[in-house]
């Protein structure tokens, strides 16, 4: 089933999908990281925002002690072609390799392909609505 | 008087799936598992050192536990102390002003029982039982949940907590263990009741778990810690029995609420 914001505040399980918002690494800007925060607790979900200058560890952990359905990472400071591979690879080592991932920052358009591969669902660059962020995660999280 | 931690109460959706992870994958024995039509609940005990866990599973949706799983979802229900005399408890516990769910004690799973109210301590629903028989197997050896280490129970405010719990139920305070975690941002003190401590934990920041808990449900029981001989090696059997496991940290693990069914679940490593 799909459920959109409007039906729906609700995952699989009839909780709230979780959604952990996690920047890694040494960039401390972190205004879109609280505005797609934000833009999903309005929209219904349960947001948990870790602050900034995560180690993958440090965001793999709070995946799976806050027991989440998505994890999105914001990054600005072009370090994600190392950081990314090893949260999802921190992600897989605890079991959490069902956990919807999308990203958002500054990351070039050459860089979509690695990303997908790796297991990103989405890609946000800056200038995206918050609302296309929402309709992902309730599209995603919601039809397993 | 009240003993130790008789066991701790999980309300599950399924008891044969939670079996999957606190008897296999933990490596727990069952020592009872029936059903208690009057309560509309199946239960199961699984003795944990000196302890035990206690899955709940409603089997009728007009009961304090279908109605707890409705509303909360699985997790920790309840904490039981051990009594010798179930009944002159529950009248003590009156006295010191406690609100009573049951005002004398009926047969339960664990024996003659009675429920305390949790507005009466912190959030907590307590629950005193008094073995008619010893149901206990013993601690299984090759278990890898060696015992209960502590019951985490988010309170406001530690010392108005301990004054509670002390005068309920007569434990009292672990001067050397418990302070100030900045890292975490928490405050926390220890309460050794017989077997096991409670933990108070005080939240000392806006942020973090403890903090949202105490926002969105206030106090009550928060985490479940079970010792471990090897927190690495527990994690990896874990992960081999399909458990979300985090990595052992200074001799803490913690597995995530999907796969302990709803319960904050932390191991951690004793000797």
């Amino acid at each position: 089933m799909t459920a959109s914001p409007e039906t729906s505040a609700q995952g699989e399980t009839g909780q709230k999908i979780r959604v952990l918002i996690a920047k890694p690494g040494l960039d401390g800007h972190d205004r879109g990281a609280k505005i797609v925060a934000r833009a999903l607790r309005d929209g219904g979900c349960e947001v948990i925002y870790t602050g900034i200058r995560q180690t993958p560890q440090m965001i793999a952990e709070a995946a799976l002690q806050e027991d989440v359905d998505v994890v999105g990472l914001s990054i600005l400071s072009g370090a994600h072609l190392e950081l990314f591979p090893r949260i999802v690879e921190e992600l897989r080592s605890r079991g959490l390799d069902d956990v919807i991932l999308f990203c958002g920052g500054i990351i070039p358009e050459e860089d979509t392909d690695a990303l997908e591969a790796m297991g990103f669902s989405a890609i946000f660059r800056p200038g995206t609505n918050t609302r296309d962020i929402v309709s992902f995660v309730y599209d995603n999280a919601s039809s397993e | 008087m009240l003993s130790k931690v008789h066991h701790v109460g999980i309300v599950v959706r399924s008891a044969d799936d939670a079996l999957g992870f606190y008897r296999d994958a933990l490596g727990l024995p069952v020592s009872v598992d029936r059903v208690i039509e009057d309560q509309g609940v199946r239960g199961v005990l699984l003795p944990c050192g000196t302890a035990e866990i206690e899955l709940l599973e409603p089997t009728r949706d007009d009961t304090g536990v279908a109605r707890f799983l409705e509303g909360r979802g699985e997790g920790m229900h309840h904490v039981c102390f051990e009594s010798d005399d179930c009944g002159a408890d529950l009248r003590a516990a009156a006295e010191a002003g406690v609100q009573l769910i049951d005002e004398a004690p009926r047969a339960g799973l664990a024996g003659m029982i009675g429920f305390l109210h949790p507005r009466s301590n912190h959030g907590v629903l307590i629950e005193y039982a008094t073995p008619v028989e010893e149901s206990h197997v013993g601690p299984s050896d090759d278990a890898l949940a060696k015992r209960i280490d502590h019951i985490g129970i988010v309170v406001q405010d530690i010392p108005a907590a301990a004054a509670t719990y002390e005068r309920h139920f007569g434990f009292t305070l672990d001067p050397n263990l418990g302070g100030q975690n900045d890292a975490l941002g928490i405050e926390n003190a220890f309460m050794l009741a017989g077997n096991a401590h409670l933990e108070f934990i005080q939240p000392t920041t806006e942020e973090g778990p403890v903090a949202k808990f105490a926002a969105e449900r206030g106090e009550g029981s928060f985490l479940l810690s079970l010792a471990v001989a090897d927190a690495e090696a527990a994690v990896a059997s874990l992960r081999d029995a399909g458990a979300r496991a985090g990595d052992a940290n200074g001799g803490v693990a913690f597995v995530s609420p999907r796969s302990s069914f709803g319960v904050n679940l932390q191991l951690v490593e004793r000797a």
